[in-house]
């Protein structure tokens, strides 16, 4: 599903150039449910942003559903980012002034789904993230895990390849941030890819596979086996 | 359809900042308002010159004597036989000649001082004149040399205080050394319209018959004709047709010139037009000031929303639709200030014009200007910021607080 290889993501700032990430090559199949950990100025965020498609690699390799990503114009890019992936945030990211429902619309409404099939395919999404009673209700009028369900709820609604999660915890208390968790396993049982960017063991421990980021370099990719897993 | 979706967050954006989007439209409110105000006042006033025009202008023609070769001698000067001449030329209707002199007019201890014609019977052929107490000249004045006058509605007010007390009233003419008794057989109406009235001012006239005002100032010769032609025939053929008539009568062509009334009127109504577009033209710097003004709120909008940008960007929205997203919105803002800018301009146009009572009249191509150029305004101004929303990288945009 994702094949990455020979990456390199280099920002230029004046004349100082800043390897962000150096040859990274990496695999993830359908279904998998991976965590990136790393602390910060590792790259984790670079490498996530050109998952996501919202930035480009400098050189390098990277498939998303047998689609070559550097060859793609811009527009066709949001199309992937439409289609193929769904984001979630650490700040929820939800447009403040409309309802949840509509939140959860609104990638549908650049698929051009007609407005019917919106809803209905909108509230199924709440009601998998267990949120049909408040999908009037705007993001202020709900708590953050509330709001990050909506969020997840967004993020599936296109049936997406993958969920990219942007330390979508960071935000919540561990209540809600377990309850999150349990979505998203769920969500893998179901099926669904979902790749979660996170600094906390503890998350990162919840996954069945975890990638370590460190001064834009792969330094550890392991299978978890279930078992709790130090971050050192 | 997707256009659609985006005309709806339009429009919710619009609305959920209705004060600002107000304040946004007031620019172009005001600029599309001025146009259409002093547009409507353009158009009325030369309707109005139109109506009077209709009223009195068509197919007449001045006939006076020019001093371009050499000067005018009184041989020139139009004798009844000219006149009668003239007349008898099929096309035309009627042909009368007029002698003008100004006059002191008196009543009591009342005075003013009136232009006075010395006119045929036949004058309110050729000229406009409506009688609206009494009568007008007849044969018989003229060749009984009567002493009678006709006052125009403001000389009889103001010698009699009213029309109606002015009629069979004898009054005072003084011209030069002499003075005349002379009884008022009838009054004319001033003009209907409203700008010859404000032209007309204190201007007072009145008709006596010409045969008096010959023997008043001892000629037999007159000055001025004026020539009433039949409707829809060219006026060109007409011209030439007295030129030669005259040549006939042993005058000299060249020291006559020939007005027609409709290039006159054609020559003001122009003027008009001119100044009505000059002055538009200066009404719609204020459009631009609009314009600057839906382009500033829509960039503090862009920044503002930076969020929402990146937010849209990363839920797949292609720069083209946040383009077209932020566009539709300073069109809408400007086209609505348009259509209000031209509903109180209307408005406003309509008073004033219903006050000086003058025709009001829409204008398509006013209605089309105003909404075409709202849109115009709308899409200039507003691609810029659209641009940079649309240019907008979405990761610095999501990372925006």
């Amino acid at each position: 599903m994702i094949r990455i290889e020979g990456l390199r993501k280099v920002y230029k700032n004046g004349s100082i150039e800043v390897e962000a990430l150096k040859n990274i090559n990496v695999e993830i199949n359908k279904g998998e449910f991976v965590a990136i950990m790393g602390p910060s100025g590792s790259g984790k965020s670079t490498f996530m942003n050109i998952l996501g498609c919202l930035d480009r690699a400098t050189s390098g390799l990277y498939i998303l559903d047998d689609k070559k990503i550097e060859d793609l114009a811009d527009n066709v890019l949001a199309e992937v980012r439409n289609q193929k992936i769904g984001f979630v945030f650490q700040s929820f990211n939800l447009l403040p002034r409309i309802t949840a429902l509509k939140n959860v619309e609104l990638p549908m409404i650049y698929a051009k789904v007609s407005a019917k099939d919106r809803r209905e395919k909108a509230m199924h999404a709440l009601e998998r993230v267990g949120l049909t009673d408040r999908v009037h209700h705007r993001p202020n009028e709900l708590s953050g895990g509330q709001r990050q369900r909506v969020a997840i709820a967004r993020a599936l609604v296109n049936n997406p390849a993958i969920i990219l999660a942007d330390e979508p915890t960071g935000n919540l208390d561990s209540k809600s941030g377990y309850e999150v968790m349990e979505i998203f396993k769920a969500l893998n049982k179901e099926g669904a890819t979902i790749i979660l960017v996170t600094h906390e063991p503890e998350i990162a421990s919840q996954t069945k596979r975890i990638i370590s980021f460190r001064d834009g370099e792969v330094i550890d990719d392991r299978a978890l086996e279930g078992e709790l897993v130090e971050y050192t | 359809m997707i256009a659609f979706e985006i005309l709806k967050i339009a429009i919710q954006n619009i609305y959920a900042n209705k004060m600002r989007s107000a304040l946004t439209m007031l620019g172009l409110i005001i600029g599309i308002q001025a146009v259409v105000i002093i547009t409507t006042l353009g158009n009325a006033a030369k309707a109005d010159m139109t109506g009077a025009f209709d009223q009195y202008g068509k197919g007449k023609l001045n006939i006076n004597l020019t001093s371009a070769e050499r000067p005018v001698v009184y041989r020139d000067f139009f004798s009844d036989g000219d006149v009668e001449a003239i007349e008898a030329l099929e096309e035309i209707e009627a042909a009368s000649a007029e002698i003008r002199r100004n006059v002191t007019l008196k009543y009591k201890n009342k005075e003013i001082s009136s232009d006075l014609y010395g006119v045929n019977s036949n004058y309110d052929q050729v000229e406009l004149v409506q009688i609206i107490k009494g009568r007008f000249l007849q044969e018989s004045d003229i060749k009984g040399r009567r002493n009678v006058i006709i006052l125009d509605e403001k000389s009889a007010v103001a010698l009699f205080g009213t029309t109606e007390a002015a009629v069979g009233q004898v009054i005072t003419m003084t011209t030069g050394p002499q003075t005349f008794e002379l009884s008022v057989i009838g009054i004319d109406k001033i003009s209907d319209s409203t700008l010859m009235k404000m032209a007309m001012g204190e201007y007072y006239y009145s008709f006596i018959p010409i045969t008096l005002a010959s023997r008043f100032y001892y000629v037999d010769r007159y000055p001025r004709m004026m020539v009433q032609a039949q409707e829809f025939i060219s006026l060109d053929g007409v011209t030439e047709k007295i030129l030669n008539l005259l040549e006939r009568r042993y005058k000299d062509s060249a020291m006559y010139r020939i007005y027609k009334r409709e290039t006159e009127f054609a020559q003001v109504s122009q003027g008009l037009t001119f100044l009505t577009a000059t002055i538009s033209g200066i009404a719609a710097i204020s459009l631009l000031v609009g314009g600057i003004g839906i382009m500033n709120i829509m960039l503090v909008s862009v920044t503002e929303r930076t969020r929402e940008i990146g937010i849209r960007k990363a839920l797949g929205a292609r720069p083209s639709t946040i383009l077209l997203q932020f566009l539709i919105e300073a069109v809408i803002l400007s086209v609505l200030g348009g259509f209000l800018g031209l509903s109180l301009g209307s408005a406003i146009g309509y008073g004033i014009v219903s006050l000086l009572k003058l025709p009001f009249i829409i204008s398509i191509g006013a209605i089309a200007y105003a909404l075409i150029f709202s849109t115009v305004v709308g899409v200039v101004f507003g691609v810029y910021p659209a641009k940079k929303a649309a240019k907008l990288d979405p990761i610095d945009a999501l990372r925006y607080e």
